[in-house]
């Protein structure tokens, strides 16, 4: 029992030491002096840290003062993390979300104003405004269209699930050359509106499938006690059913967030200049100079960081979903 | 409060299923009925078509005289209790209570008056602010019946809505529910596949079987004079006593033969005693209840007739003694034997008897059983109509 119970532990601490490593190597290298990174024998502590990385990845004024950069964002941090944490305690807590949601454009407008900020930053702001709208779009789509699918269980709706599921299967690059003639000719290249677009066809097969696994879930009966108390089929659908959908909601949206926020593929081709994050960071990379490393190293803690704070605040749903509709539908 | 009327309902599917097959049948304002029948005979087909939440292949449904054909299930002024309660997971008690006046754009004060009402009629006031999930059973089965009540339906239908509680619980709220149903004369429509509880609580029992009405009356009825086999056997606990017969006549008076033994049968006056003429000398189907199967030594049966066994089986009760006789007889399997409960080892035919624990028949006796012919039922073998 103890041996087995050590074995499984130590094995388990081998895994994570060799997950979290490169993380952690990345996150020295943000913080060294370029002549640390690139000394011959690698420098493990003991050096000099600098934030001049962040400085240069997220400002083209360099005589910014990081500490008033980090004040601010770890103010911000605070304050949207204590809405959440009382907004979760709250039987309405809509406006209080609405307000942790404010907070953070507050912050984002703040940081854009008092400083000279780069064009990463500019990329940051279309990743945030492309995964939420990628984000609202897709899980309204795929709330109707799963429940449809999953209601209906007609010859018609196996075969559009099929097919969802065929177009899913299909690799990136088949469509993304149709997608970039289409942009053109709707004259929306570069804007974050086409991206957006191309991400929701993208994944409407998924969503759909997930959210249907989850309808799958919620008994038939409910919607219709709903209607026999009096509602119509949308006020059932509203009012009874969607409540009780907010964890496969919640895991599907961070399905959609972790592929909308990661895109690279589309981003690259339809928008020529109007990038976001990751293809930001690959401008970065691509030199050999040991100057850039330390830049990119910043950039790719930077980009993180988010995704990461975002999923530790859902894990809960994510297993959820993960246990429930992904694997098991 | 109204009537309802079912004319002709059938419902049939793609497959060529038919889950309903013409029912027709009406309820008087303020009546409780019991509709009865073994899973999959369509009893919860017929009330979702009463519902509205699925459309009839044909026939109508009619509400205080109205044809609802056509009426969303919102606009036809019924409540209705699901068997898994279908309570709303992510609102409080108060509030899943609360939702059909919310619906109807009832001003917050009144409503709050309204649940706190129904709440005190069903002992809920102290576990509002609660979610479903943090409730018993027999709480949440009182808040689907809350919701039920709030407003006062033209029509009340509940399908199975105790078979998930415990025996001791259920027996407790058939009687609430009837006293509810009492109060406030709501015409209700109540779907079981428990006999007793459809016994217990309906002011008339229909039984259905494969989508076909087989007799509706009140309990005494369905009982007493069951119109074919299946009813027969289906009501009453233990079921009846099923044996193969013959039917003989000789003048005015008839008897059957069973096995080596013979019984007198009376024909009470007035009875369609023409049937049982017609079918002197063919074989029949016999059934006595168990309860009227007596042990002649401690309750003396006068005018009775008697029939002999070996008894296999001795179970007391306390209150009763059961008894499993075997007889010189065919038993009775027809056509329904899947549904049968009867397992016997040896292949012989067993009666069940429920006499007074008094009794001192032991396992491995001859006994002679005593019944009063009035309590005999007689079926042709064929049709499993009743003969009387």
């Amino acid at each position: 029992m103890v041996a087995g119970r050590v074995t499984l532990h130590s094995a388990l601490a081998i895994v994570v030491v060799w997950s979290v490593l490169p993380l952690l190597w990345t996150f020295q290298t943000s913080i060294k002096f370029t002549r640390d990174v690139a000394a011959r024998e690698p420098v493990l502590w003991g050096y000099d840290t600098t934030a001049a990385a962040y400085r240069a990845y997220w400002f083209d004024d360099q005589s910014t003062n990081m500490w008033q950069v980090l004040m601010v964002v770890v103010l911000s941090t605070l304050i949207v993390g204590g809405l959440l944490m009382v907004a979760r305690r709250m039987r309405r807590p809509a406006y209080l979300n609405t307000l942790a949601i404010a907070a953070i454009v507050a912050t984002l407008v703040y940081v854009d104003m008092r400083w000279e900020t780069s064009d990463q930053f500019e990329f940051f702001i279309n990743s945030i405004i492309v995964t939420a709208a990628t984000i609202c779009v897709s899980i309204s789509i795929g709330l109707l269209g799963g429940y449809g699918l999953a209601r209906y269980s007609g010859k018609s709706g196996a075969v559009i699930l099929i097919s969802a599921l065929a177009f899913r299967a299909l690799p990136r690059f088949a469509f993304v050359l149709p997608f970039f003639i289409i942009a053109k000719s709707l004259g929306l290249l570069d804007s974050r509106a086409i991206i957006v677009l191309a991400l929701v066809a993208v994944n409407q097969p998924f969503t759909i499938w997930m959210l249907r696994t989850f309808f799958l879930e919620v008994p038939k009966e409910l919607e219709e006690a709903a209607m026999m108390d009096g509602a119509t089929r949308l006020q059932a659908f509203v009012r009874v059913v969607i409540p009780t959908m907010k964890p496969g909601i919640i895991a599907t949206s961070l399905f959609t967030l972790l592929l909308a926020y990661n895109e690279f593929l589309f981003v690259r081709v339809l928008a020529p200049t109007n990038w976001t994050l990751p293809v930001g960071i690959v401008a970065l990379a691509g030199g050999e100079s040991s100057k850039g490393i330390t830049e990119a190293a910043a950039a790719a803690i930077s980009i993180t960081l988010p995704i990461v704070i975002v999923i530790i605040m859902f894990q809960k749903h994510l297993v959820k979903g993960l246990g429930s509709g992904a694997v098991k539908g | 409060m109204a009537t309802l009327e079912l004319d002709r309902l059938t419902k049939s599917f793609g497959d060529g299923f038919v889950a309903l097959d013409s029912l027709s049948l009406s309820l008087a304002s303020g009546e409780f009925l019991a509709l009865v029948g073994p899973s999959g005979c369509g009893k919860s087909t017929a009330l979702r078509l009463v519902a509205g939440l699925e459309t009839a292949s044909s026939g109508e449904v009619r509400l205080a005289g109205k044809p609802l054909t056509g009426v969303a299930p919102r606009d036809r002024d019924m409540s209705m209790v699901f068997q898994n309660y279908a309570l709303y997971p992510q609102m409080t008690v108060f509030q899943n209570i609360e939702f059909p006046l919310k619906l109807r754009k009832m001003p917050k004060d009144k409503r709050v008056a309204e649940v706190h009402r129904v709440a005190e009629l069903l002992q809920l006031m102290t576990q509002l602010e609660k979610k479903p999930a943090q409730l018993s059973g027999g709480q949440r089965q009182r808040v689907a019946m809350g919701r039920a009540l709030i407003r006062q339906p033209q029509l009340s239908l509940m399908d199975e809505p105790l078979s998930n509680l415990d025996a001791q619980l259920r027996v407790q709220m058939r009687g609430d529910i009837r006293a509810l149903q009492r109060e406030f004369r709501t015409t209700t429509v109540y779907v079981t596949h428990d006999q007793t509880e459809a016994m217990t609580m309906g002011d008339r029992v229909a039984v259905l079987r494969d989508g076909r009405l087989q007799q509706m009356g009140s309990p005494e009825e369905v009982f007493g004079r069951p119109k074919n086999l299946f009813v027969a056997r289906f009501i009453g606990s233990p079921s009846m006593n099923l044996v193969y017969g013959q039917l003989e006549q000789s003048g005015e008076e008839n008897s059957l033969r069973i096995g080596s033994q013979s019984i007198k049968l009376i024909t009470q006056p007035g009875n369609q005693s023409g049937r049982l003429r017609s079918h002197a000398g063919r074989r029949v189907v016999v059934g006595i209840r168990p309860h009227y199967l007596k042990d002649p030594i401690v309750t003396p049966v006068p005018n009775g007739e008697v029939i002999q066994g070996v008894v296999r089986l001795r179970e007391s009760l306390g209150t009763e003694t059961v008894l499993h006789i075997a007889v010189d007889a065919e038993r009775f399997g027809g056509k329904t034997s899947s549904e049968s409960e009867e397992v016997t080892l040896a292949n012989e035919t067993r009666l069940i008897a429920c006499v007074d624990p008094a009794s001192r028949a032991q396992e491995g006796e001859t006994v002679r059983l005593a019944m009063e012919p009035s309590r005999l039922h007689v079926f042709d073998a064929e049709t499993e109509e009743s003969l009387l």
